[in-house]
Protein backbone atom coordinates (compact mmCIF):
# COMPACT_ATOMS: atom_id res chain seq x y z
CA UNK A 1 0.00 0.00 0.00
CA UNK A 2 2.70 2.61 1.11
CA UNK A 3 4.71 1.18 -2.12
CA UNK A 4 1.50 2.23 -4.51
CA UNK A 5 1.40 5.47 -2.88
CA UNK A 6 5.09 6.62 -3.61
CA UNK A 7 4.73 5.32 -7.22
CA UNK A 8 2.00 7.25 -8.00
CA UNK A 9 3.51 10.61 -6.34
CA UNK A 10 6.86 9.81 -8.49
CA UNK A 11 4.59 9.60 -11.90
CA UNK A 12 2.65 12.85 -10.85
CA UNK A 13 5.67 14.63 -9.94
CA UNK A 14 7.51 13.39 -13.55
CA UNK A 15 4.17 14.86 -15.46
CA UNK A 16 4.50 18.10 -13.67
CA UNK A 17 7.97 18.43 -14.72
CA UNK A 18 7.46 17.40 -18.52
CA UNK A 19 4.68 20.06 -18.65
CA UNK A 20 6.91 22.62 -17.67
CA UNK A 21 9.69 21.56 -19.52
CA UNK A 22 7.44 21.77 -22.87
CA UNK A 23 5.82 25.44 -21.69
CA UNK A 24 9.48 26.82 -21.16
CA UNK A 25 10.87 25.35 -24.54
CA UNK A 26 7.24 26.98 -26.07
CA UNK A 27 8.56 30.55 -25.05
CA UNK A 28 11.72 29.99 -25.89
CA UNK A 29 10.26 29.79 -29.35
CA UNK A 30 8.00 32.05 -28.99
CA UNK A 31 10.98 34.59 -27.81
CA UNK A 32 12.72 33.65 -30.06
CA UNK A 33 10.32 34.41 -33.19
CA UNK A 34 10.01 38.01 -31.53
CA UNK A 35 13.39 38.52 -31.69
CA UNK A 36 13.81 37.57 -35.62
CA UNK A 37 11.24 39.61 -36.24
CA UNK A 38 12.26 42.49 -34.83
CA UNK A 39 15.69 42.59 -35.97
CA UNK A 40 14.51 41.31 -39.16
CA UNK A 41 12.90 45.10 -39.48
CA UNK A 42 16.59 46.56 -39.29
CA UNK A 43 17.23 46.82 -42.79
CA UNK A 44 14.09 48.92 -43.30
CA UNK A 45 14.76 50.97 -40.54
CA UNK A 46 18.15 52.00 -41.95
CA UNK A 47 16.47 52.59 -45.13
CA UNK A 48 14.25 55.32 -43.30
CA UNK A 49 17.32 56.67 -41.48
CA UNK A 50 18.94 56.76 -45.01
CA UNK A 51 15.81 58.86 -46.45
CA UNK A 52 15.73 61.42 -43.37
CA UNK A 53 19.16 62.39 -44.07
CA UNK A 54 18.81 62.79 -47.81
CA UNK A 55 15.57 65.01 -46.42
CA UNK A 56 17.56 67.12 -44.42
CA UNK A 57 20.62 67.51 -47.13
CA UNK A 58 17.57 68.91 -49.39
CA UNK A 59 15.99 71.11 -46.61
CA UNK A 60 19.33 72.66 -46.55
CA UNK A 61 19.47 73.35 -50.64
CA UNK A 62 16.06 74.53 -50.49
CA UNK A 63 16.92 77.30 -47.70
CA UNK A 64 20.18 78.04 -49.86
CA UNK A 65 18.76 78.71 -52.76
CA UNK A 66 15.04 79.59 -52.62
CA UNK A 67 14.52 83.09 -52.43
CA UNK A 68 12.67 84.71 -49.92
CA UNK A 69 9.19 85.98 -51.45
CA UNK A 70 9.28 89.32 -52.78
CA UNK A 71 12.90 89.89 -52.72
CA UNK A 72 16.14 87.78 -54.56
CA UNK A 73 18.03 86.49 -51.93
CA UNK A 74 17.91 83.23 -50.39
CA UNK A 75 17.30 82.44 -46.97
CA UNK A 76 20.00 81.58 -46.09
CA UNK A 77 22.20 84.30 -47.46
CA UNK A 78 19.91 86.91 -45.83
CA UNK A 79 20.06 85.29 -42.17
CA UNK A 80 24.20 85.35 -42.94
CA UNK A 81 23.52 89.20 -44.27
CA UNK A 82 22.42 89.93 -40.33
CA UNK A 83 25.23 88.44 -38.73
CA UNK A 84 28.38 89.73 -41.24
CA UNK A 85 26.61 92.93 -42.44
CA UNK A 86 23.81 93.54 -39.20
CA UNK A 87 21.62 94.73 -41.88
CA UNK A 88 19.75 93.35 -44.94
CA UNK A 89 17.50 94.71 -47.29
CA UNK A 90 14.46 91.95 -46.01
CA UNK A 91 13.47 92.53 -42.62
CA UNK A 92 14.51 89.83 -39.92
CA UNK A 93 10.84 89.56 -38.91
CA UNK A 94 9.88 88.86 -42.46
CA UNK A 95 12.67 86.34 -43.17
CA UNK A 96 11.29 84.64 -39.90
CA UNK A 97 7.74 83.86 -40.55
CA UNK A 98 8.67 83.37 -44.43
CA UNK A 99 11.09 81.01 -43.39
CA UNK A 100 9.06 79.20 -40.95
CA UNK A 101 6.12 79.20 -44.03
CA UNK A 102 8.66 77.22 -46.15
CA UNK A 103 9.23 74.82 -43.38
CA UNK A 104 5.83 74.23 -42.59
CA UNK A 105 5.81 73.10 -46.47
CA UNK A 106 8.43 71.08 -46.99
CA UNK A 107 8.78 69.58 -43.30
CA UNK A 108 8.06 65.72 -42.82
CA UNK A 109 4.60 65.15 -40.91
CA UNK A 110 6.41 64.88 -37.24
CA UNK A 111 9.23 66.25 -37.45
CA UNK A 112 11.01 69.59 -36.65
CA UNK A 113 14.12 71.82 -37.85
CA UNK A 114 16.69 74.30 -36.09
CA UNK A 115 18.62 76.01 -38.35
CA UNK A 116 21.73 77.60 -36.97
CA UNK A 117 23.97 80.22 -38.46
CA UNK A 118 27.35 81.10 -36.79
CA UNK A 119 30.11 83.67 -37.41
CA UNK A 120 33.09 83.53 -35.46
CA UNK A 121 34.38 87.11 -35.37
CA UNK A 122 37.72 87.84 -33.45
CA UNK A 123 36.94 86.81 -30.00
CA UNK A 124 33.02 86.77 -30.86
CA UNK A 125 30.94 83.71 -31.53
CA UNK A 126 27.91 85.94 -33.19
CA UNK A 127 24.58 83.47 -33.69
CA UNK A 128 21.43 83.63 -35.54
CA UNK A 129 18.70 80.47 -34.89
CA UNK A 130 15.01 79.65 -35.86
CA UNK A 131 13.37 76.40 -34.76
CA UNK A 132 10.62 75.45 -36.70
CA UNK A 133 7.94 74.67 -34.80
CA UNK A 134 8.48 76.01 -31.78
CA UNK A 135 9.86 72.99 -29.54
CA UNK A 136 12.26 71.94 -27.25
CA UNK A 137 15.35 70.68 -28.83
CA UNK A 138 16.25 67.07 -28.79
CA UNK A 139 18.80 65.22 -26.47
CA UNK A 140 22.18 64.07 -27.99
CA UNK A 141 21.16 60.70 -27.36
CA UNK A 142 17.78 61.08 -29.68
CA UNK A 143 18.00 61.03 -33.63
CA UNK A 144 18.93 63.92 -35.33
CA UNK A 145 20.05 64.16 -38.72
CA UNK A 146 22.15 67.11 -39.56
CA UNK A 147 23.58 68.97 -42.68
CA UNK A 148 26.04 71.46 -42.77
CA UNK A 149 27.68 73.70 -45.31
CA UNK A 150 28.60 77.54 -45.49
CA UNK A 151 27.52 80.68 -47.24
CA UNK A 152 29.74 83.59 -48.62
CA UNK A 153 29.18 86.86 -47.52
CA UNK A 154 30.56 89.50 -49.10
CA UNK A 155 31.87 93.00 -46.98
CA UNK A 156 32.63 95.50 -49.47
CA UNK A 157 34.30 97.78 -46.54
CA UNK A 158 36.56 95.67 -45.39
CA UNK A 159 40.15 95.52 -46.90
CA UNK A 160 40.43 93.34 -49.91
CA UNK A 161 41.72 89.75 -48.61
CA UNK A 162 39.00 89.62 -46.00
CA UNK A 163 35.97 90.50 -48.15
CA UNK A 164 34.57 87.45 -48.48
CA UNK A 165 33.64 85.99 -45.39
CA UNK A 166 32.23 82.63 -44.69
CA UNK A 167 29.43 81.37 -42.14
CA UNK A 168 28.88 77.90 -40.54
CA UNK A 169 24.90 77.07 -41.44
CA UNK A 170 23.52 73.99 -39.73
CA UNK A 171 20.30 72.39 -40.41
CA UNK A 172 19.25 69.68 -37.81
CA UNK A 173 15.83 67.60 -38.51
CA UNK A 174 14.67 65.87 -35.55
CA UNK A 175 11.57 63.89 -34.41
CA UNK A 176 8.67 65.60 -32.14
CA UNK A 177 6.01 63.29 -33.04
CA UNK B 1 3.97 20.49 -32.53
CA UNK B 2 6.75 22.48 -30.95
CA UNK B 3 9.15 21.83 -34.53
CA UNK B 4 6.07 22.61 -36.62
CA UNK B 5 5.66 26.18 -34.70
CA UNK B 6 9.72 26.21 -34.81
CA UNK B 7 9.93 25.89 -38.68
CA UNK B 8 6.65 27.91 -39.56
CA UNK B 9 8.78 31.13 -36.84
CA UNK B 10 11.78 30.64 -39.54
CA UNK B 11 9.78 30.34 -42.47
CA UNK B 12 7.66 33.37 -41.96
CA UNK B 13 10.80 35.61 -40.51
CA UNK B 14 12.61 34.84 -43.73
CA UNK B 15 9.72 35.89 -45.91
CA UNK B 16 9.61 38.91 -43.62
CA UNK B 17 13.48 39.52 -44.03
CA UNK B 18 13.38 39.21 -47.68
CA UNK B 19 10.55 41.61 -48.14
CA UNK B 20 12.04 44.18 -45.69
CA UNK B 21 15.22 43.99 -47.57
CA UNK B 22 13.46 44.99 -51.19
CA UNK B 23 11.60 46.83 -49.93
CA UNK B 24 14.93 48.71 -48.39
CA UNK B 25 16.45 48.21 -51.90
CA UNK B 26 13.68 50.15 -53.20
CA UNK B 27 13.69 53.05 -50.78
CA UNK B 28 17.47 53.73 -51.45
CA UNK B 29 17.05 53.33 -55.44
CA UNK B 30 13.93 55.77 -55.14
CA UNK B 31 16.57 58.13 -53.42
CA UNK B 32 19.01 57.50 -56.33
CA UNK B 33 16.88 58.11 -59.01
CA UNK B 34 15.56 61.40 -57.20
CA UNK B 35 18.96 62.50 -56.58
CA UNK B 36 20.32 62.19 -60.14
CA UNK B 37 16.79 64.35 -61.72
CA UNK B 38 17.14 66.84 -59.12
CA UNK B 39 21.22 67.37 -59.49
CA UNK B 40 21.21 66.66 -63.01
CA UNK B 41 18.86 65.56 -65.05
CA UNK B 42 16.13 68.44 -64.09
CA UNK B 43 18.59 71.18 -62.72
CA UNK B 44 18.07 74.12 -64.19
CA UNK B 45 21.19 75.38 -66.58
CA UNK B 46 21.17 79.35 -66.76
CA UNK B 47 22.80 81.21 -69.62
CA UNK B 48 26.17 81.19 -69.22
CA UNK B 49 26.17 77.31 -68.92
CA UNK B 50 26.40 76.83 -65.13
CA UNK B 51 23.67 74.16 -63.74
CA UNK B 52 22.26 74.83 -60.47
CA UNK B 53 21.88 71.19 -58.58
CA UNK B 54 18.52 71.34 -56.56
CA UNK B 55 16.68 73.72 -58.83
CA UNK B 56 14.56 72.20 -61.02
CA UNK B 57 14.01 73.54 -64.56
CA UNK B 58 9.84 73.55 -65.29
CA UNK B 59 10.37 73.46 -68.89
CA UNK B 60 13.27 70.87 -68.55
CA UNK B 61 10.07 69.25 -66.51
CA UNK B 62 7.53 69.11 -69.09
CA UNK B 63 9.65 67.87 -71.77
CA UNK B 64 10.79 65.07 -69.77
CA UNK B 65 10.90 61.78 -71.22
CA UNK B 66 13.24 58.99 -70.03
CA UNK B 67 11.09 57.49 -67.23
CA UNK B 68 13.90 54.52 -66.57
CA UNK B 69 16.54 53.62 -64.77
CA UNK B 70 18.92 51.16 -63.81
CA UNK B 71 20.28 50.52 -60.64
CA UNK B 72 22.27 47.73 -59.58
CA UNK B 73 21.31 45.62 -62.58
CA UNK B 74 17.96 46.04 -61.18
CA UNK B 75 15.44 47.97 -63.54
CA UNK B 76 12.94 50.30 -62.22
CA UNK B 77 10.57 52.59 -63.51
CA UNK B 78 9.06 56.04 -62.02
CA UNK B 79 6.89 59.12 -62.41
CA UNK B 80 7.89 62.90 -61.02
CA UNK B 81 5.53 65.88 -60.05
CA UNK B 82 6.85 69.02 -58.38
CA UNK B 83 4.58 70.55 -55.95
CA UNK B 84 4.85 74.47 -55.14
CA UNK B 85 2.96 75.56 -52.38
CA UNK B 86 0.81 79.31 -54.42
CA UNK B 87 -1.11 80.83 -51.26
CA UNK B 88 -1.71 78.01 -48.97
CA UNK B 89 -2.95 75.86 -52.43
CA UNK B 90 -1.08 73.17 -53.81
CA UNK B 91 -0.35 73.73 -57.60
CA UNK B 92 1.24 70.48 -58.95
CA UNK B 93 3.66 70.84 -62.44
CA UNK B 94 4.15 67.08 -64.36
CA UNK B 95 5.97 65.92 -66.99
CA UNK B 96 3.49 65.65 -70.27
CA UNK B 97 4.53 61.93 -70.70
CA UNK B 98 4.39 60.77 -66.77
CA UNK B 99 3.65 57.33 -66.67
CA UNK B 100 0.64 55.36 -64.84
CA UNK B 101 1.19 54.19 -61.31
CA UNK B 102 1.04 49.96 -61.69
CA UNK B 103 -2.05 48.48 -59.29
CA UNK B 104 -0.61 45.49 -58.52
CA UNK B 105 3.28 46.12 -57.99
CA UNK B 106 5.04 47.36 -54.52
CA UNK B 107 6.39 50.94 -54.97
CA UNK B 108 7.94 53.47 -52.92
CA UNK B 109 7.06 57.84 -52.62
CA UNK B 110 10.05 60.09 -52.01
CA UNK B 111 9.44 63.26 -51.10
CA UNK B 112 12.16 66.15 -51.19
CA UNK B 113 12.15 69.54 -50.64
CA UNK B 114 13.84 71.30 -53.56
CA UNK B 115 13.79 74.88 -55.35
CA UNK B 116 11.89 75.19 -58.47
CA UNK B 117 13.43 77.35 -61.11
CA UNK B 118 9.80 79.31 -62.56
CA UNK B 119 9.75 82.61 -64.52
CA UNK B 120 12.94 84.12 -63.66
CA UNK B 121 12.57 83.20 -59.62
CA UNK B 122 13.76 80.48 -57.06
CA UNK B 123 11.09 79.54 -55.36
CA UNK B 124 10.53 76.55 -52.62
CA UNK B 125 8.77 73.58 -53.86
CA UNK B 126 8.96 69.62 -53.27
CA UNK B 127 10.14 66.78 -55.87
CA UNK B 128 7.86 63.91 -55.42
CA UNK B 129 8.90 60.59 -57.23
CA UNK B 130 7.46 57.05 -57.03
CA UNK B 131 9.64 54.52 -58.30
CA UNK B 132 8.59 50.54 -58.94
CA UNK B 133 10.78 47.55 -60.31
CA UNK B 134 9.68 46.57 -63.94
Amino acid sequence: MTCYKYNKFVRERRGVADVLAVAIMFLLVVLIGVLLHTFMLTPLRSATDRQLQLKSEYIYETLATAWVENYNKSYLKTAADYLVLENSTVPENYLCSSMESTLDYVLPDGYAAEVKLVYKVENENRQWELIYPNVRLPTPTDKQFIYSGSISVIKAKAPENERTILVKATLMLFWVG
Amino acid sequence: MLVITFVMLIVSAYQQYRSSSEMALLSDSTSSIATHLALDELAYVDATGTSHPYVVDTTKLSSFENFTSTIGGENFEFRISVLENVHGDEHVHEPQHNPALPEEKMNCTLILAATLYENGRYLPAKIKVIAWRT
